[in-house]
């Protein structure tokens, strides 16, 4: 059995389409603009940091999603367009269909409506807030909404696993596909941080950098978090093929491993080991180096152990190693992160180029990012590391 | 005291935004399912409801099967117990 990627979507800061997104990590990545999140009520604190802000949904040019984007949040509403714009003519194949699936990436967004309502009680003198303050914060938000609007029958769930979160779903998709418990799948992620509290938890945390994502370099400081959402619709790939969906790109398969005692850092032998697997299970063609698409969020600890691990594993090959890190570009967007660099996967077999990327030496440190081509690249893996050991590694192939 | 006309000059505007609903007048003998009103927007209409008229309605005690005359008459009522 085969698993196709036969849809693509993504509206981020970078772009509203895989097809300008996709430009965008051609060329240099800009420095990401200042924004500040401010409390609205007097005396309240702000602050301001480097963010990478996803455009709202314009719900004029939407209409066949009106009813669902009046009640919806932004994040909700990113992953309902991102939805439809990966399904695109499937929209009417999937209504009623028992067989399709939801899987929908969810990070801290779906706190964004609670935080709205702590505002309201506690600075607006309220004894009551928006009742839609429940069913706009589940974790479950954006998926029930996406499921609903879509009007799919099959099993649909939230996959919280923080930066991992929408990699999960791809790889659950692909897992129940090839169990025959499902015959398609919509699944992607989506992340917005619109109020302050959310901006300040994470500015908290110290894993924030001041000046820009810079994966890999001696002079990294930290993450510049991102909006955005993401969505594939990813089928059996003989049930597509015979009813005319050419495949993006083909998933070969989905790797999980947990591990580590520390909640913020991953741990370098379980990534070694989780890396290893897949690379065992698709290892690049003769004459190809082996390329990933890092987590690399641009941390001193997180990028120093991912590089360290993919070294060890290409050593271990005997194999040249190319990463591509294109956080710069989009930003972090944690929950959407795995769904989006999936998708420059996917269009980086499709290009035979990879964005954002270095060859790896043995040694020595990786100070500048650009895009390689590599003409006849039929294979990549995708890494996604969520806080708290949550990890998982997706590999493609070219169709 | 909000007058009858104003009540419902408010109802009609409040289901028109919260529930999509065109009362050009309002049918009171009709019933929530009637109109098709979703729960989720049927808990906004009863927000707006104390928002805009200060009445507080409970929504344990209106269902599907509700007419607008019986929300009408708890409006009314509540009104005057809230003086």
């Amino acid at each position: 059995m085969t698993v196709a990627v036969t849809g693509i979507a993504c509206r981020t800061a970078a772009g509203a389409t895989p097809a300008e997104l996709w430009d965008a990590c051609l060329g240099d990545p800009s420095d990401p603009p200042p924004k500040s999140f401010a409390g609205t009520f007097a005396g309240s604190p702000s602050l301001t940091i480097p963010f990478r802000e996803a455009p709202p949904v314009d719900a004029a040019r939407m209409p066949a999603l009106a009813g669902h984007l009046k009640r919806a949040t932004k994040n909700m509403s990113l992953a309902l367009a991102t939805a439809f714009e990966a399904l695109g003519p499937m929209v009417e194949r999937v209504r009623g269909d028992e067989r399709c699936a939801v899987f929908w990436g969810s990070g801290s967004s779906t706190i964004e409506p609670i935080e709205a309502s702590y505002v309201q009680l506690i600075a607006g003198g309220k004894t009551r807030v928006n009742p839609l303050t429940v069913p706009q914060s589940m974790a479950s938000s954006p998926a029930s909404a996406v499921a609903m609007a879509l009007g799919v029958r099959g099993p649909s769930f939230a996959i919280a696993s923080a930066c991992a979160s929408s990699a999960h779903a791809v790889a659950m998709a692909e897992q129940m596909i090839r169990a025959g418990m499902i015959d398609r799948a919509i699944v992607g992620g989506s992340e917005v941080l619109g109020e302050l509290g959310a901006a300040i938890s994470w500015h908290s945390t110290g894993v924030l950098s001041k000046r820009g994502c810079r994966p890999f370099h001696p002079d990294r400081d930290g993450i510049v978090l991102g909006e955005g959402a993401a969505a594939l619709l990813i089928e059996r790939g003989e049930l597509a093929q015979r009813e005319g969906r050419a495949p993006r790109a083909w998933i070969e398969g989905s790797f999980h491993r947990t591990g580590g005692t520390d909640v913020m850092s991953p741990d370098r032998q379980i990534i070694t080991e989780l890396v290893d697997s897949a690379v065992a299970h698709a290892a690049p063609s003769r004459g190809m180096p082996l390329v990933f698409n890092a987590h690399a969020t641009g941390t001193v600890v997180g990028d120093e152990v991912e590089l360290a691990a993919l070294r060890t594993v290409a050593a271990r090959l005997g194999s040249p190693l190319v990463v591509s890190a294109t956080k710069p570009v989009t930003g972090h967007m944690l929950s959407a992160a795995g769904a989006v660099e999936a998708i420059l996967a996917i269009l980086s077999l499709e290009a035979g180029v990879v964005p954002c990327a270095a060859r790896v030496d043995a040694d020595g440190p990786i100070e500048h990012l650009a895009p390689i081509a590599l003409p006849g690249l039929d294979r990549i893996h995708s890494n996604s590391f969520g806080f708290g050991g949550m990890n998982c590694v997706l590999s493609f192939r070219r169709a | 005291m909000t007058s009858d006309q104003d009540i419902t000059a408010t109802l009609i505007q409040i289901f028109k935004e919260e529930a999509q609903v065109n009362l050009s007048h309002l049918d009171e003998s009709a019933t929530l399912s009637d109109l098709d009103v979703a729960s989720i927007d049927m808990v906004m209409v009863l927000y707006r409801i104390e928002d805009d008229l200060g009445v507080v309605i409970d929504p344990a005690k209106n269902g599907p099967n509700t007419t607008i005359g019986e929300l009408k008459r708890q409006i009314m009522l509540n009104g005057r117990t809230a003086g």
